[in-house]
């Protein structure tokens, strides 16, 4: 993925499309329609760091990109470095567990996704679910 | 002579007899799944244990309530994790941060893994060995153990599953 690249917005057939990065020991995914660039360089408007998004704490210190979403285009999303596009297979994408979905607060937790060489899960974003209007820039 | 002889034949065929008049009582039994946690003894209906399973390794997911340990993969199917220590409000099972023993439950509703420490057995148990829980248990057991029991000299409560995951859900709110 280049600077400034538009994602594919599209489902594939066998799969979704999804932008995908790892945070700490975590990997967490975004459905790739949702985004509409991702800039390799910082931007001037107003960027919002991940972990504060979703509340895990300050910003990281290592390298970011930066993503715009169609939810908040004003806004940079900063991502721990890298982030790519890949495709999730569709048997892969589970619903969140019922006592999951009840008792986790992860802003705009949607779903999981099992990884094929790895038990650990990807736990799949939704971004205009997870930012509320404190986290947009005024106006 | 004679008689005596009459009179043992007698006494065999009455206690044949008595062998055939034997009446095999089959009493409803439970079957059950006898785990510890920390030093006490706890069980489940088996029922609602569908599969008890070891080193499957689990994993964080972050915003959770601490009784949530997380998720683990059962063969492709992504399932949560209840730390049954902390739902019972019991002193900290350290084995629960990376591999405990998990046992995958159900009911009519959801499915979930709940982490112990260790099985012990798996029995079946008449009915009649169940005796109401003493009145000095505290919440949340008090709520939870529907009957208690005697196994190897230990006693044992058995949870009610069904009332685990209501009662744990309403905590929630």
């Amino acid at each position: 993925m280049t600077s400034s690249s538009e994602p594919d917005a599209a489902h594939h057939e066998d799969g979704l499309a999804v932008v995908r990065f790892q945070l700490g020991n975590l990997q967490l995914a975004l459905e790739a329609r949702t985004v509409r660039a991702l800039h390799q360089q910082a931007p001037t408007a107003d960027s919002l760091a991940i972990e504060t998004l979703l509340g895990l704490g300050p910003a990281g210190t290592g390298p970011r990109q930066w993503l715009r979403l169609h939810a908040a285009p004003d806004l940079s999303l900063a991502l721990p470095a890298p982030v790519e596009l890949s495709t999730l297979a569709l048997h892969t994408i589970r619903p969140l567990p019922r006592l999951l979905a009840a008792s986790c607060r992860l802003p705009g937790l949607r779903a999981l996704a099992r990884q094929e060489h790895a038990t650990a899960p990807i736990l799949l974003l939704d971004p205009g679910k997870a930012l509320s209007p404190r986290h947009l820039p005024p106006g | 002579m004679s008689d005596s002889a009459l009179q043992l034949d007698d006494i065999l065929a009455r206690q044949g007899g008595d062998s055939e008049a034997v009446v095999n009582v089959d009493e409803p039994e439970l079957k059950l799944v006898i785990f510890s946690l920390g030093k006490d003894c706890f069980a489940f209906d088996g029922q609602y244990i569908r599969e008890i399973l070891v080193d499957t390794p689990l994993h964080f997911i972050p915003a959770c309530p601490p009784a949530l340990a997380g998720v683990i993969n059962v063969r492709g199917d992504i399932e949560s994790v209840l730390a049954l220590d902390t739902v019972l409000q019991l002193p900290a099972i350290a084995e629960h941060q990376t591999t405990p023993t998990i046992l995958l439950a159900h009911n009519a509703e959801l499915r979930t893994g709940i982490a112990i420490e260790r099985v012990i057995d798996v029995i079946d148990l008449p009915h009649s060995a169940l005796h109401s829980p003493p009145g000095n248990f505290a919440e949340p057991l008090r709520s939870l153990v529907s009957a208690v029991f005697e196994f190897n000299a230990q006693p044992v409560s058995l949870l009610d599953f069904n009332q685990l995951i209501a009662g744990w859900l309403r905590s929630l709110d």
